[in-house]
Parts: structure tokens; sequence; C-alpha cells
């Protein structure tokens, strides 16, 4: 993340077009998003909609609600921050907290023998390299995080991919 | 100055996914958990073993039904009369389920102990007959506990129906369990069951266990799956307490997301449970996880001497406690 933030420090100072002004963008996006911990697995495969703001100079939070399937019916709540390269290539840096809900694989051990059913909170960091601004177009491909959250014991991970990102600021 | 009356909605909103999480820890019911002390003492290792000894010898000598390219063929005749044998020399009602739908037929073979409060209310335990090559943990294993559990409750009188099934041509996609419960048992009121598909095979060295991603396991090939669905959750629920209470066998509980019907389950559908879980019954699939454990699945080499009594007896001895539990009910 630090060195990331370095190298987009480093391009931001490059003479750049002048800074927009704040901007709202909503945005399909398709993807895959597992949490995979020792007593349970939730996700799938899917997609959603959501709503980015862009601040003036390189800041942005987002906010997406997803449906993915393959393991069961899940629902995903993304929630996130941080920042972006102005101009026609747009790679973004955000921390993220994602809240997955739904049906899910439990598993019955010793550490953990009575499943969860509530939903599944994690925090992580979401790249976005390969991300294209025009005019009031967006598009990302292969977009990747990761996410922890504490098993107690153990701690689960979440993986996230997105394969695609179509957004349209107004 | 933050608002005194608003503390209370900033606390709950807080406590809010805690509160999703904490739900109260089920309990045996320790009127019904009484008498399952005695059944667990009651299994026998010694006939346990001399019913798989018999099945395997009776599988071996079988006219093949099919001949496979491995030198395994699929067997079932023989094994079909050992047990409608068994069963009727316990003195249980037995009878068969037989379809022949001009390609091939499948015949159920089924012995019954009814129930003295509710019979309508059916409990089964079943296992697959027909088997691949040497026949011993797949499911000359399962076949076996299903005989002992019979004989252990043939002269016990329980609320509900009891069934001990063996079902025929598994191996050929399930054909005897879809056919049994579609047409036979479609409209009964199955409360709870399990099913066996090898059950026999144990191996304690490390990284013994395989798997696949998302599901995690142990390293080691010491326990008994007990994979459920959420219809199912309820008898998953017990099996872990039946276990915590008398210690019988390693257990990993899997409890497959809604009514199994994913495309990420396929695993966990590869046995006789999966007809009745499609149809919304519930039942327990209990499995040493095959070929993600034993190397001798659907081998020649799936033979007596691969098998652990000691795990067999475990894997009975619970499984015999949960059917009475269940049937008590």
């Amino acid at each position: 993340m630090t060195i990331l933030a370095t190298v987009l420090a480093t391009t931001i100072t490059v003479p750049q077009p002048a800074t927009p002004p704040m901007r709202i963008a909503a945005y399909l996006r398709a993807g895959l998003s597992v949490h995979s911990a020792p007593s349970q697995t939730i996700g799938g495969l899917g997609g959603g909609a959501g709503i980015r703001v862009s601040f003036p100079k390189f800041w942005l939070a987002q906010a997406d609600l997803n449906y993915y399937g393959l393991i069961g019916h899940v629902g995903e709540v993304r929630l996130g921050g941080g920042i972006q390269r102005p101009g026609l290539w747009n790679p973004a840096a955000l921390g993220m907290v994602s809240i997955l809900f739904g049906q899910r694989l439990s598993f019955r051990t010793a550490d953990h023998p009575w499943p969860s059913s509530g939903p599944v909170v994690s925090a992580g960091i979401s790249l976005a390299p390969l991300r294209f601004s025009h005019k009031n177009y967006t598009a990302s491909v292969l977009e990747l995080g990761l996410g922890i959250k504490p098993d107690l014991p153990g701690v689960g991970m979440t993986y996230s991919i997105g394969l695609l990102e179509i957004g349209h600021s107004f | 100055m933050m608002n005194l009356r608003m503390k209370p909605a900033y606390f709950l909103l807080l406590a809010a996914p805690l509160l999703v999480q904490c739900s109260p820890t089920p309990t045996l019911d320790e009127g019904r958990a009484a008498i399952l002390g005695d059944i667990v003492a009651e299994v026998d290792r010694d006939l346990l073993q001399q019913n798989l000894d018999e099945l395997v010898a009776v599988h071996e000598v079988d006219t093949p039904l099919i001949v496979l390219g491995s030198g395994c063929s699929l067997t079932h005749d023989n094994a079909r009369e050992w047990l409608r044998a068994k069963f009727q020399a316990f003195g249980l009602t037995t009878y068969s389920h037989f379809v022949d739908d001009g390609a091939f037929s499948t015949e159920n073979i089924i012995a019954e102990k009814k129930g003295t409060e509710r019979p309508d209310e059916i409990v089964f335990v079943g296992a697959h007959y027909d088997a691949l090559c040497a026949a011993a943990d797949d499911n000359s294993t399962g076949v076996a506990a299903v005989v002992e559990i019979a004989r252990v409750l043939k002269d016990r009188n329980f609320p509900r129906t009891v069934r001990f099934i063996g079902f025929d041509l598994e191996e050929m996609q399930l054909v005897g369990s879809t056919r049994y419960v579609t047409t036979k048992a479609a409209n009964d009121n199955i409360v709870a069951a399990i099913v066996f598909d090898s059950i026999g095979f144990r191996n304690d060295a490390p990284h013994s266990q395989n798997s696949l991603p998302g599901f995690p396991a142990p390293s080691q090939g010491n326990f008994i799956a007990v994979i459920g669905n959420a219809p199912s959750a309820h008898l998953s629920d017990d099996a872990w307490l039946v276990q915590e209470r008398f210690h019988t066998v390693k257990v990993v509980g899997i409890d497959s997301a809604g009514t199994s019907e994913s495309l990420a389950a396929g695993n966990l559908m590869r046995s006789d449970h999966a007809p009745f879980w499609i149809r919304g019954k519930p039942a327990l699939f209990i499995t040493d996880t095959a070929n993600f454990r034993n190397p001798n699945y659907h081998q020649p080499t799936d033979t007596l001497s691969t098998i652990d009594p000691v795990f067999l007896k475990g894997v009975t001895q619970l499984s015999a406690a949960l059917i009475a539990y269940w049937a008590g009910g």
C-alpha cells in the first residue's frame, strides 16, 4: 500500500490536467468474492451496482451492493475509500470493508462446533490497476481485493476479483 | 455533548452484529438421551467385522452386472440376498422395493420396525449394497453398519417408525435411492435419516487428508465427516451433541448452503442422501470422504485389510445412538 501510494504520488506530481471538481458516478460490476475461514466459506460469483464519489485532487469513496451465486444465495455490501490517479489511466487503491451475508458452507470442529449465520465483516484493500476514464465513462478490469476477519480461533481471508466494471459519472 | 437519550440506540447498533450471531446452544433432550449409553455399548465390533467379512466374500463370488476395464466389476445380487436374509433373521418386517423401467431393474431392501405412537413419522438408516471392485470400504462398511444397528435396535420399541434400507445401484448414479424417494417414499414423512457411504478408512498420518478450495479439513484423515444441509442442520446439531457426549469417533461436520442445489455443493451430493435432499427431506451423509482420503477408492485394493475396525465401530456407535435418539422423539 505504501509503495503504491508512493508511485501514485510520484505520477501525480508530473504535470496533469486541471483537477476535476467533485463527481458522482454510478457503476455496474461483475466479479468474484469469497470469504474462506476455518468455520465457514461464503461468497461466490456475481455482480452488482454502486455509487462512487470522486473528490477534488485524488480522493474517492464508493459503496456497492452485490449478489453472488455458486455456493448459495449471498449478498455483499462493500464500502471503500482511497486514492486514484486522475486522467485516462485512472488506477485506484482503496481501503475496503466487505459485509457478506446469506447462505454459506459451515464447518464444525472442536474449535467451531456451532455454525454462524450472521454477516461476515472483513476489512482490507482493493487495487484497481487497470482502470481507465474518458469523458464521463470509466472501465476497469481485474481489480484485486484482499480482506481479513478474525475467526477466533483462527483467521478468515476474503478474496475478491473484479472481472469488469463499467461506470458513468454525472 | 452527546444526547444521553440516544446512547441506548448507539449501543444497540454496535451490538447488532453480535446479537445476530449469538443464538442458544442446542442441547440433547435428556429424556430421550437416557437410553443412548446402553445402545452405544451394545454395538459389537466382532459382529461388525463378521458382517464386513461376509459381505466382501459374497461380492467376490458374485456374477458381475458390469465388468469395467480397470479389472473391477459392479456386483449386487449376492449382497442383496445376504442383506435380506440378515433382516429376516432379526425378525424385522422385510420387503423389497422393485422397479423395472425396461432398461434395468433395481431392488431396494427395506426392513422396518413400526413406531408405537407416531408410526407415520419415519427415521431411517441406509447404505448402498452394490459395489465396485473389492467392495470393502465402498460400501460393505456402510451395509455392515446398517445391519449392526438393526441388530441393536430390533428388540426396542420407539414412538417413531425405524427403517433400515439397502439401496441398489448407487454406483450407477443413485438409481435405487432416486427411485425410492420419487415413488415408494414420495409421500413419506421422513423426519431424520443417515446414509452411509465408505465409513471404514482412517489414516493418522499427517497430510493424509485431501480437500478442495473453500473446504478446510484437518491434515490427518482420522475423522468421520457428517454432512448436512440447511433443512438437516438440526440433525447435524444432534450429531455433534451425541459425539460430545460419548466420544466414539472424531467428527468434522459440514453444513452445505441452503438445500445444496448450488454448483459448489457437487462433492457433497455423491451418495444416496442426495435424492432426499433434492426433495427437501432431512438426512445426514456420513462418510470417511472416500477418494479424498482413501487411495483404494474404486480400486482392486479396496480390501478388508485396509479397514480400521475401531474406527468403523465408533461410527456405528454414533449412528446407532442418533437413530435411537430421533426415533424416540
